[in-house]
């Protein structure tokens, strides 16, 4: 993964865009902050390591438009809000409920994920049907593909084993699949 | 069903687009959600967000420079590196090395011409001049040289410069010869101050002066365009024997 340290831009230019960023996005910040805080030293707390954070995937968030940037913003949140959360190793809540991961690996995946895609999905359905999915199968989905974390940093970040990242990341796509099929039986019913 | 790479990854790029363009509409209700609900930070916390800005921004600009540092370094190195090993290629031992230099300096001062032979086994005399001409392609026509050198002499030294040449040659008990010929233009200075011996000589027909100091002996004479010294810590009859064959 890309870090602060690998671009080509001046330190002046970094600056200036760090400053940018700030400046645009400490309203969502806190907002998405106080979504998992109600103490106003952890909302800052969560909200100065989430800029710490960014500011690692500078060369990344350089390249993102307004509204991605925004999502990739609020799972930087999260993700230091889940790191905060179990630091303190308070109880997970209902966002960052878990199943238990050994049982979550030992279950058999017959699903053939790939052989579904290849017929005639096209992206806007499917990103609607990522839009209904539980939030956590969101952000697995969102860590590797619009974050382009690895395996090992989502399981760090979410504090499972790299396995059950894969894991999830197929269960979220199944999941993601069937409420394609299960809105396109839908319709062929009121047709 | 078994799938092959190519689904994979088409699954896996629908799945990329998709979770991209989702997380576009849900970055735009983010900001709208940010937008209706405004916070605004404490003066202290802006604080140390710019503290942090300028201390990594900081904290690049010495890494970019010690990073172009060690690049400039790098790229020296790599020089470095490979003209060695396309000199030790080019010249495998230290005599081919001294002979390239010596090559070098020909080449670049082609007034000024030196050669070194080394070991070369002369036995009585130098087989070349007892051909009665000089080396092909060593030195030009003309050129003087000794047609006779007492035995076990070695050539060390053979200097030529356009009108000068000298010679030098030395046996396994430090004994030498020296054998300098100057042409119109040169100087020879001659230390002829507390001389244990002078005496007035003839070397091929021509006057000469002879001279002995702290074993080394001397002689001197001249042809009109050049000038002729051979000393030698040999005896004197060697001295002008050597000085009597010098021809060209």
């Amino acid at each position: 993964m890309s870090s602060s340290r690998d671009h080509n831009f001046s330190p002046e230019s970094d600056r200036l865009f760090l400053e940018m960023l700030y400046d645009n996005y400490n309203g969502l910040m806190f907002n998405q902050a106080r979504r998992y805080f109600q103490n106003q030293a952890d909302i800052e707390d969560v909200v100065q390591q989430s800029f710490v954070k960014l500011i690692k995937y500078l060369p990344t968030i350089r390249k993102l438009n307004r509204n991605i940037l925004a999502a990739y913003i609020v799972n930087v949140i999260r993700s230091c809000s889940m790191d905060i959360y179990r630091k303190r190793k308070i109880e997970k809540e209902t966002n960052f409920s878990d199943f238990f991961e050994d049982f979550e690996e030992t279950v058999v995946d017959d699903f053939d994920l790939d052989c579904l895609t290849e017929k005639s999905l096209c992206v806007e359905q499917l990103t609607n049907a990522i839009l209904q999915l539980p939030e956590q199968d969101q952000f697995v989905l969102e860590a590797k593909y619009l974050q382009c974390w690895s395996d090992s940093e989502i399981a760090e970040v979410l504090g499972i084993k790299a396995n059950t990242v894969r894991t999830r990341l197929f269960r979220a796509k199944k999941k993601a699949i069937l409420i394609l099929s299960r809105g396109k039986n839908e319709d062929q019913q009121v047709r | 069903m078994k799938t092959n790479k190519s689904d994979e990854k088409r699954s896996d790029n629908l799945f990329e687009e998709a979770t991209k363009e989702a997380a576009y509409i849900k970055g735009r209700h983010f900001l709208q959600e940010a937008k209706a609900d405004p916070y605004i930070p404490s003066a202290e916390f802006n604080h140390q967000i710019k503290a942090i800005i300028e201390a990594e921004t900081q904290t690049s600009k010495t890494h970019n420079r010690s990073n172009k540092l060690s690049l400039n370094f790098s790229k020296a190195t790599a020089w470095i590196l490979l003209a060695l090993v396309i000199l030790l290629l080019a010249i495998p031992n230290v005599a081919v090395a001294r002979d390239w230099v010596t090559k070098l300096v020909i080449e670049s001062n082609p007034k000024y011409v030196t050669y070194y032979l080394q070991n070369q086994n002369t036995d009585n005399e130098i087989s070349w001049k007892n051909q009665g001409s000089s080396p092909p392609g060593l030195l030009p026509e003309g050129t003087y040289y000794p047609s006779y050198v007492p035995k076990g002499m070695e050539l060390m030294q053979l200097v030529f410069n356009v009108s000068d040449v000298s010679y030098y040659y030395q046996d396994v008990s430090d004994n030498f010869v020296s054998i300098d010929v100057m042409g119109s233009g040169s100087s020879m200075n001659v230390d002829n101050e507390n001389l244990e011996e002078q005496s007035s000589e003839t070397v091929n027909g021509m006057q000469a002066t002879y001279m002995s100091k702290l074993g080394v002996r001397s002689v001197v004479w001249s042809d009109g365009e050049h000038v002729f010294m051979v000393s030698t810590t040999l005896s004197k009859e060697e001295c002008l024997r050597i000085a009597n064959g010098l021809t060209n």
